[in-house]
């Protein structure tokens, strides 16, 4: 398999991330925006890469420093558009592709659709990638280069707002 | 290495329901994946009719994205690509304009982590994004924002002693209200102890909402204090100036919601602190 070597200059390493992965980043954004602005949302993306290409470089894995970046802009892009948009999109060639919501997770993730906006950036990403993306504490642990167990609290947390809001006591988490 | 680390190295090719992750398919597609992890994936294919139509509709949609074009991109994007240049693009300038004083003599300047993508030095602030804040350098409507500790500048990215007190000072060209927030972050004991040092914030009232015009420059001291407990490590300060007035709902947990995000301006600073913490708060 064919893996690219980024070690030239910022121009030209981004020109070998754009042509290799911005077709992914596009699927990546369709999840959260329709087809003509996910474009426009892309090329932003990208423009970002080169801003923060040193951090690029330093990580092992380049699709997975992609995809943290774009989910990241997308959430704080939705956030800054002046109407409300719907953090999932229910229509798309992407929108089969759900992960099933547990019954423990079906609160957060109903908290998370109403609350998103009010929440801190590094607690929305990992809530994301958790109840919307369904990945493992590891998982999400690896993607922000941090520990599972930071992770654990941050979906603890979330859960916490979430039966607070609902009036709930405080719920364990899902095994 | 820790079971901690290994389990954070190792990460998970696999939702918590059983199935591929997104992000998996895509790095077996990039091949950005180990020996072991790239067979694994395809057996799982072979085996999965779920993940297998979730691959062939994930691929159905990627095509070469060309390079955009100034005539069909948005404004916005259009004037960073042509500025930058397509395909050699240059790095776009969009720091967040503090006063620029001398260097100080005590604050310990040191590197911003680039690398963590939340709101750095030189990007628009995670609040302005989250509240659909103007984060622009120095809006007009903003003449001048000093922070200072011992008449000396305070930057984004110092290392400032807790027992020192910081200045704050607004000038404003038209009249409105400000008010400023402090996030502290916090550091586990445990997370350090395993090699993490993300922090948990939690943000408060620094300064309420008062009433601010050209004529009458905003000032406030944030008092010097003990580090609040032995894993407190920075703080980020958020000014935020809004033509009209605004309240603060301290919601636990959530940020607040700020009206008419068109009307306000907002800037943060973000520093690292260090210092012991006290026996007893005087």
């Amino acid at each position: 398999m064919r893996k690219p070597t980024y070690r030239g200059s910022n121009r030209s390493d981004v020109g070998l991330l754009y042509a290799e992965h911005s077709a992914r980043v596009l699927r990546w954004t369709l999840r959260f925006f329709a087809r003509d602005e996910a474009e426009e949302v892309v090329h932003e993306i990208f423009v970002k890469v080169l801003e923060r290409i040193d951090g690029f470089r330093n990580d092992a894995s380049p699709a997975t420093w992609l995809y943290r970046m774009t989910t990241n802009h997308c959430l704080n892009r939705l956030r800054n558009a002046s109407r409300r948009a719907e953090l999932w999109r229910e229509q798309g060639p992407l929108a089969e592709w759900t992960t099933p919501v547990a019954a423990a997770d079906q609160e957060p993730r109903t908290f998370l659709q109403q609350f998103w906006r009010q929440l801190d950036d590094d607690l929305l990403a990992v809530a994301f990638h958790y109840f919307v993306d369904g990945m493992t504490h590891a998982e999400i642990a690896r993607i922000h280069g941090c520990s599972a167990r930071t992770v654990g609290n941050r979906v603890d947390r979330l859960r916490a707002l979430a039966a607070v809001a609902s009036g709930d006591s405080i719920k364990e988490p899902h095994a | 290495m820790s079971s901690s680390l290994a389990e954070t190295a190792r990460g998970d090719l696999f939702t918590r329901s059983g199935h591929l992750t997104l992000l998996t398919l895509d790095r077996f597609e990039t091949g950005d994946l180990s020996t072991h992890q790239f067979e694994e994936v395809g057996t799982h294919l072979a085996t999965c009719s779920t993940c297998s139509e979730a691959w062939g509709a994930a691929r159905s949609v990627a095509f070469p994205l060309p390079p955009p074009n100034t005539r069909s991109t948005g404004r916005r994007a259009a004037m960073r690509w042509a500025s930058a240049g397509i395909g050699s693009v240059v790095a776009v300038a969009a720091a967040l304009a503090l006063a620029i004083w001398l260097q100080p003599e005590r604050a310990q300047r040191s590197p911003h982590d680039d690398a963590h993508l939340s709101a750095g030095a030189y990007t628009t602030s995670s609040l302005s994004e989250r509240t659909g804040v103007t984060s622009n350098p120095l809006d007009d409507r903003v003449l001048d924002l000093r922070v200072e500790m011992n008449d000396a500048s305070i930057e984004t990215g110092d290392r400032i002693p807790w027992d020192e007190p910081l200045s704050f000072e607004l000038h404003t060209a038209s009249p409105g209200f400000v008010a400023v927030l402090v996030t502290e972050g916090e550091r586990d004991l445990e997370d350090l102890e395993a090699g993490d040092t993300e922090s948990s914030p939690h943000w408060a009232t620094l300064a309420p909402v008062v009433e601010i015009g050209p004529s009458t420059p905003w000032t406030h001291l944030h008092q010097a204090r003990p580090r609040p407990t032995t894993h407190s490590i920075s703080e980020r300060f958020s000014i935020v100036f809004c033509e009209s007035i605004f309240t603060l709902d301290e919601l636990e947990g959530l940020w607040p919601e700020l009206p008419d995000p068109t009307g306000c301006v907002l800037e943060t600073i973000d520093i690292l602190r260090f210092g012991n913490v006290a026996d007893s708060y005087s």
